[in-house]
């Protein structure tokens, strides 16, 4: 902002979004984790372009079995002949897939919910929120193990039990900062000139609940990513021969101290998109605090 | 005399608490003239903040009426109540908490104007900010700064132009400036007597300062806990208090001089509490003068002079 200008100031919408973006990129690690999370989206996306998933991902070929890895094979062979490089890329569709899914799932169910529970607050609040203490009482593991095992594995049912896992934290998150922005000032500012419920959820409630929810939803594609692989490890995830890194993992542990290779690749796959949403995760924070100087 | 602009009649509200109702407004009767300021003073949780918010029905009272140009504003239904909405506005105390952070200083200042329908087009709007600005001395350059970017006296002004954006006739002050600077509190002020002479506003004061409130009130009243003990002009009150707890208040107002060292008149004790209290004088705990009759039977405001009112065993 310019100081003396003669000129009458325009009168312009600052966009927050330009805002928090400016933040956002000069915060290294942030950029690091975003640039490795892009690097990973774009990989899930383009990679049926130049793999072919019959003959690249699940045909076996018994002549090439455990092969190092080579220029032909990056990261070299299973124990059924198969291009681990090629499993790795696709399996980073299926972790995304299911993460984004099951973020997308308990965010809305979870927003819905929290915002009630915390905007009416009384039976509602009381209603919803011991429904919610009695999921979080059971280890979120345990019920998705629960889940799967009564309804049986398949994607539908592993979503569903993720889903059913992460809804009460979405909800507690959703709830305690509407809770918090309720009795704010400007709240009450708005409801003396007589804005209705809608308007102050739309216009005060929704735009300073965003942040921690935006953290909390790229934090929960992590976690769920790594709930996906110990399910699939377990046997209890993904099935054979579907390429999912945590089942990569199980099938090359019996095969751990002969080729140690094979669990290297969907190890540091898991890794590195984990630890890049954590990355993003802590940036949005940051970048999200509207006090925090451009 | 004419009609008052706002009169409460028998105003209550109880909070309920697990220990039962906490009365944080107990019967509480005035008349606010046009044009004029009540100042309420009061210390910490003695019900005054609460009593602001019933007055424009930012909360519904348990009993009671609040009169506004004659008519009880309790029975109106949420239509009535929106248009009564443009009358009756609020200035908070904490300027950081009051003003959206996600908002700018322009569309902090539009968002009545557009949840009112005031303003008729985007070039009404936009000018009615401009307006806005000026009358409470912003610089036109902030109009796309965010909150956070000011200091308090200017987010204080913020909060000053949102409440006058409707044209209200009434404002409640929730301690508009207890949270400032010494030197932000007299400008803060200032703007406030300035805006009341241009546009007839009528104010209720709340405030815990007795020198803020001696600068700006036609008439006071005192609380404590919950109850209306002492009313008198402004003048008055600070020449002849009469209720014990007033005097308290006004002794206790530091004098700036070497030579005056004798703190007379300080009380002892705690609040009682302000939950289920017994019939009688509250005050009576802590009164150098209590006497057993004190306590028993509840006392009635009485005019002892022109417009003086107290409540008191001294005075009945």
């Amino acid at each position: 902002m310019s100081v003396g200008t003669s000129a009458k100031p325009k009168y312009k919408k600052r966009s927050q979004i330009a805002m928090i973006w400016r933040r956002f990129i000069k915060n290294r690690m942030a950029m690091i984790g975003l640039i490795l999370f892009a690097i990973m989206l774009i990989i899930a996306v383009v990679s049926p372009l130049f793999i072919n998933y019959e003959t690249d991902v699940i045909q076996q070929t018994i002549s090439e079995r455990f092969m190092s890895p080579s220029a032909e094979h990056l990261f070299g062979t299973d124990q059924f002949g198969r291009d681990i490089f090629s499993r790795v890329l696709w399996g980073a569709r299926i972790s995304m897939s299911v993460g984004v899914a099951v973020v997308i799932i308990s965010l809305i169910i979870g927003s819905i919910l929290g915002a009630v529970a915390g905007f009416f607050g009384g039976i509602a609040d009381n209603i919803i929120m011991r429904f919610m203490d009695i999921l979080l009482a059971i280890p979120g593991t345990m019920l998705a193990i629960t889940i799967v095992a009564a309804l049986g594995g398949g994607i539908q049912n592993l979503l569903l039990a993720l889903s059913i896992e992460q809804i009460p934290k979405m909800t507690r998150i959703v709830r305690s900062s509407v809770l918090t922005l309720k009795t704010q000032d400007y709240i009450e500012a708005a409801r003396a000139c007589g804005t209705t419920n809608a308007r102050i959820i739309y216009r005060h409630i929704i735009p300073n609940a965003i942040g921690p929810i935006l953290v909390q939803a790229s934090l929960t594609v992590a976690r769920t990513i790594i709930s996906v692989a110990s399910m699939s490890f377990i046997g209890l995830g993904i099935n054979p021969p579907e390429p999912e890194w945590g089942a990569m993992l199980s099938e090359a542990k019996n095969q751990l101290m002969n080729y140690p290779y094979l669990v290297v690749a969907p190890g540091v796959a898991i890794i590195l998109t984990v630890t890049s949403l954590t990355l993003v995760g802590d940036g949005l924070r940051d970048a999200l605090d509207p006090k925090m100087k451009n | 005399m004419d009609m008052p602009l706002l009169e409460t009649k028998g105003l209550k509200k109880y909070f309920k608490t697990g220990r039962g109702m906490l009365h944080a407004v107990d019967d509480v009767n005035f008349k606010i003239f046009k044009g004029q300021t009540l100042g309420v003073v009061g210390e910490s949780g003695c019900g005054k903040s609460t009593l602001g918010r019933v007055m424009i029905r930012l909360l519904d009272a348990t009993e009671g009426e609040v009169l506004f140009e004659g008519k009880n504003i309790m029975d109106y239904d949420k239509h009535q109540m929106a248009e009564m909405r443009k009358e009756l506005q609020i200035i908070f105390q904490d300027p950081y908490a009051s003003l959206n952070p996600r908002m700018s200083v322009s569309e902090i200042i539009a968002e009545p104007l557009k949840v009112c329908k005031i303003a008729t087009s985007k070039s009404d709007l936009e000018a009615r900010v401009f307006d806005l600005m000026k009358q409470v001395g912003l610089a036109e350059r902030l109009v796309n700064a965010f909150p956070h970017e000011l200091d308090g006296g200017r987010r204080q002004r913020i909060g000053v132009a949102r409440a006058l954006a409707v044209e209200p006739k009434f404002i409640v002050c929730d301690e508009p400036v207890s949270a400032l600077d010494v030197s932000i509190q007299a400008q803060i002020l200032n703007l406030l007597m300035d805006l009341q002479d241009q546009l007839g506003l009528t104010y209720m004061f709340i405030t815990h300062d007795l020198s803020v409130v001696k600068h700006i009130s036609t008439e006071i009243a005192v609380m404590y806990l919950g109850q209306c003990v002492e009313k008198a002009p402004s003048d008055e009150l600070f020449e002849k208090p009469l209720h014990p707890y007033t005097q308290a208040l006004l002794s206790a107002i530091p004098i700036p001089s070497l030579k005056h060292r004798n703190m007379q008149n300080v009380l002892s004790g705690e609040v009682t509490s302000p939950i289920e209290p017994k019939p009688g004088c509250r005050f009576a705990a802590r009164c150098p003068y209590a006497k057993p009759e004190c306590t028993g039977k509840n006392l009635e405001l009485k005019e002892v002079s022109p417009n003086h009112f107290v409540s008191c065993i001294k005075f009945q």
